[in-house]
């Protein structure tokens, strides 16, 4: 369904100057996003290629099957934030707001699982600085006995922890702002709001939204799946 | 150039007074100036913020200069001395330098000169000015608490130990980050996508290359300390040791980091300036610049190699021989295209209609300025200098030769060569050049005898030293009062000037690029009709001929 | 420009690209049980590119982008590559450091032999000096 509300900001020539000049806003802002996320990746590669096995040790105390249901999660929501997108552009406006949803919902599924996640963690006392057990690693029956040919550095193991911790909550703080702003857009898409004339917020929301995706497809081996 | 001129440009005499709608009259009011979304507005909102933050710093500079006047340390304690220089470099560094020319001068300029209503996301650009009130509250606010005490580079693990307020400037500073990132998007999709009609890439003013280049580095450095800052504040609030050795960590990975922002920040400080001496000099010797597409590449070039040269700061830290060397060469390296706008810009006087107003004499106070500090930016790059005279007053002679001699010496001048269009007025020449003079005065004798008193072995970031550095020290110390007096000056003359001065015309100084071709002040939208570029910048021949000279 | 708001093309490459990821993300994991040594980082993340390619070409909307788009992708890849590249350039050369001043024959071994990680990492952070029992007391 088109929409009669196509605004124009006044110091723009037209629609379509507007919308490339959006358009490649997001893209930069992605940009800086690659190298704010780039740091903590460095970080982590740096101490990981120092600390191989500790840091194996550490990963394997994450739940393989639990990272792995979220990543088809996170894939399922991009596909439905493509179909939302391209509901709006062959005007379909329940496609939209149901596929909005749906993105929504899922997004929600992701946080919830890791919330379940970070629970477990605590559980174990893996949480780092507050309650992290150092005395676990080596302890007869502890998580040491794994084949290792050497004891775990606790310090090493909290360090892994500290960017897991970090890198996953960052992950998910971006999450909440994208359901944020896709709750807006519902909202609006109920109204009306967007169709084939004009579909450029959700375009943009869209391209925040796989970003997001690309990036917990790298955190997603980097983190649960370390082998030597 | 314009086809599209709204006055004849470069009058002899002033125009009659007309009431003209303007970006200032438009409308009045807190709120209209609070809510604006006008960047010429927004540039103002700017100018005072960071002015305001610029004699804060220098007011710190002040004490420590007090301070180093005697061989004891009787002024302050090494406590208190540390919270100083810290708050001074943390002041001059993240709110004033790193701002000053993109935020006042770009954002005034850049829709200006490409012939653009505005940038291309007018409320991002005034949300960018309050994220930076934010940050400045924040560093405020730790400043009154009583300030921290790990130098601006907040190196771990005394940053993530310290008991100062690390956590609040830390906050402030990186919620200043993204302010920087907001701008820095704004001015590439905007030069992108917002050219005029016919204003093609070698058709742009070079300060708009260089605001290109800089927002570069905005965009792809600032992420980097903004994520650094929040592993400090996450070592500091957990008490988890990401950079600290005690605890499994690695003091040398936080410098990696921080250095990838903070060297590349130094070339944010730079090439702005660059690109007001390009204006500057070609409006005052009536030439284009020589070798333009050099000096445009140029600017892109240090942008670039900028980023790859960060580990000349670490040399004595712990890094390896081998990252050393590679570091060492690539910033001989990036000191070329520097080399080659001199280059240019010298050659562009040579055979021009040479003026002195006090822009170009601030134009010519950097070029010679800019090149010692440059020189000895060589000299610094070579290990084996580097490790005799790292964390000497050679080090901070050199970075206040680009940054005061440089940087704020282009600053200076674009905000003189500038002030008639902002404001309509003309600010009063002959104080303006005293000023210059003595700036240029002050400044020498403030940072030169600090080269010897380097070499000679004075440590910096100390509250005494040795008896035999007191006459250099001394020296600096005067300069360093002169300087401040002539930072002053222009203070009470510009504000003097926006009520007593005689209104500009357009263009007072008969210069070619597009923000002359429209009224000053400008109006709100900028031009009446879009004009179209049908020519290169910087013709005079061509401006001559429109005006019938 | 990202997208054309003129000719839709079908969501069939959606879901082909969905299918082809939760493919590659099986993959991953199983590989992972695989015992293949010193090959798994590679591999893991070799897989991640490729499941990123297909986000930014498909979801993205990378094949119908301009070449200014493309720009600042690979701007973003290649400056990301810079951080790493020169921050591991110190670290995977430290060890010619200690080489050269305190040759033995624990440290021209692998990583896995002489003393612990941790202790040779603090030895090449803090260079050994007189009084801390390095060998470069003059």
């Amino acid at each position: 369904m088109a929409t009669s509300h196509t605004p124009l900001a006044h110091h723009f020539e037209n629609l379509e100057q507007q919308h490339e000049a959006n358009t490649l806003g997001m893209w930069v802002f992605l940009a800086t996003e690659v190298m704010f996320f780039g740091g903590l990746f460095t970080g982590y590669a740096i101490y990981r290629s120092q600390y191989a096995d500790d840091f194996q040790a550490a990963s394997e105390r994450l739940i393989v099957w639990l990272g792995a249901v979220n990543t088809a999660v996170l894939i399922c929501s991009s596909l439905t934030m493509a179909l939302a997108l391209y509901s709006a552009r062959i005007g379909s406006r329940k496609g939209l707001i149901g596929f909005l949803a749906a993105t929504m919902l899922l997004g929600a599924t992701f946080l919830g699982i890791k919330a379940v996640e970070y629970y477990i963690d605590f559980e174990e006392r893996l949480i780092p600085g507050y309650q992290f057990d150092m005395e676990q690693w080596n302890k007869p029956g502890g998580h040491a006995e794994h084949a290792r040919d050497h004891p775990v550095e606790p310090q090493h193991a909290e360090l892994f922890f500290v960017f897991y911790f970090i890198m996953t909550l960052i992950h998910a703080l971006h999450m909440i702002v994208g359901l944020s702003v896709l709750l807006v857009l519902l909202v609006r898409s109920i109204h009306g709001r967007y169709g084939a004339k004009y579909f450029t917020p959700i375009e943009l929301v869209g391209l925040y939204w796989h970003f997001v995706d690309i990036i917990w497809v790298f955190l997603f081996p980097l983190l649960y799946l370390i082998r030597h | 150039m314009s086809s599209a001129t709204l006055e004849s440009p470069a009058q002899p005499e002033a125009p009659p007074p007309q009431p003209r709608e303007d970006y200032l009259n438009v409308s009045f009011g807190v709120r209209s100036w609070l809510l604006t979304t006008d960047h010429k507005r927004i540039a103002i909102l700017y100018l005072v913020s960071i002015s305001l933050m610029f004699f804060v710093g220098g007011l710190f500079a002040i004490l420590i200069r007090l301070e180093l006047a005697t061989p004891k340390g009787d002024l302050v304690t090494s406590d208190t001395y540390n919270k100083l220089f810290t708050m001074h470099g943390i002041f001059m560094l993240f709110f004033f330098l790193i701002p000053s020319i993109p935020a006042v001068l770009g954002n005034f300029l850049v829709p200006l000169m490409i012939g653009a209503k505005d940038l291309a996301f007018p409320k991002l650009n005034l949300a960018s000015w309050y994220v930076y009130v934010i940050g400045a509250l924040f560093t405020f606010w730790s400043m009154l608490a009583g300030g921290v005490d790990t130098g601006w580079t907040f190196y771990t693990p005394y940053s993530t130990r310290s008991h100062t307020f690390v956590m609040a400037t830390a906050v402030g500073v990186l919620i200043l980050g993204f302010s920087s990132i907001l701008t820095g998007l704004n001015f590439v999709v905007t030069v992108h996508r917002m050219r005029a009609p016919g204003l093609t890439w070698f058709r742009l003013p070079l300060f708009i290359w260089s605001m290109y280049a800089t927002s570069i580095i905005f965009l792809l450095g600032t992420p980097v300390i903004t994520i650094t800052l929040v592993l400090v504040a996450v070592e500091r609030l957990a008490g988890v040791g990401i950079f600290d050795p005690k605890l499994g960590g690695d003091p040398i990975l936080f410098q990696h980091l921080f250095w990838f922002y903070s060297h590349p920040a130094v070339y944010i400080m730079i090439l702005p300036s660059m690109g007001i001496v390009s204006e500057l000099i070609s409006t005052f010797s009536k030439k284009p610049v020589f070798g333009y597409h050099f000096v445009a590449f140029s600017s892109i070039a240090i942008a670039v190699f900028g980023f790859l040269v960060w580990g000349h700061h670490m040399f004595v830290s712990g890094q390896s021989m081998n990252a050393a060397l590679i570091f060492s060469l690539l910033s001989f390296l990036v000191a070329v295209p520097s080399a080659i706008k001199v280059l240019n810009w010298t050659v562009t006087l040579y055979k021009g209609s040479v003026a002195y107003q006090t822009p170009m004499l601030y134009a010519f106070g950097f070029m010679g300025l800019f090149t010692i500090g440059g020189l000895t930016g060589l000299m610094l790059a070579a290990v084996s200098v580097n490790v005799h005279v790292h964390g000497t007053y050679f080090v901070v002679a050199h970075f206040h030769y680009i940054m005061v001699g440089g940087a704020i010496m282009g600053y200076m001048g674009g905000l003189h060569y500038w002030w008639p269009k902002i404001t309509g007025r003309m600010y009063p020449e002959g104080w303006a050049k005293l000023a210059a003079l003595i700036i240029f005065v002050g400044f020498n004798l403030t940072f030169f005898p600090q080269f010897a008193l380097g070499y000679q072995g004075m440590n910096r970031r100390y509250h005494e030293y040795a008896p035999e550095f007191q006459v250099l020290n001394v020296m600096s110390s005067a300069g360093a009062s002169i300087l401040g007096v002539g930072y002053v000056l222009p203070l009470f003359y510009f504000i003097w000037s926006l009520k007593y001065a005689k209104a500009a015309g357009p263009n007072p100084w008969g210069a070619t690029t597009l923000e002359w071709q429209t009224p000053s002040p400008p109006p709100p939208d900028n031009f009446a009709q879009t004009p179209v570029v049908t020519g290169e910048p910087y013709n005079y021949a061509r401006e001559e001929a429109a005006v019938g000279h | 420009m990202a997208v054309s708001s003129r000719h839709v093309p079908s969501p069939l490459p959606y879901f082909l690209v969905f299918m082809g990821l939760l493919v590659l993300t099986g993959t991953t994991v199983w590989v992972a049980s695989a015992d293949l040594g010193r090959w798994h980082t590679t591999i893991a993340l070799t897989i991640a590119v490729c499941k990123g390619a297909l986000i930014v070409l498909f979801f993205m909307h990378g094949l119908e982008s301009s070449k200014l788009t493309w720009l600042v992708i690979m701007g973003s890849i290649l400056w990301l590559a810079i951080m790493l590249g020169g921050t591991f350039s110190d670290y995977l050369t430290r060890r010619q450091d200690e080489q050269i001043r305190n040759p033995t024959a624990a440290n021209w071994g692998t990583r896995k032999t002489g003393g612990g990680a941790s202790v040779r990492l603090l030895n090449t952070l803090s260079p050994p000096r007189c009084g801390r029992g390095g060998s470069a007391c003059g």
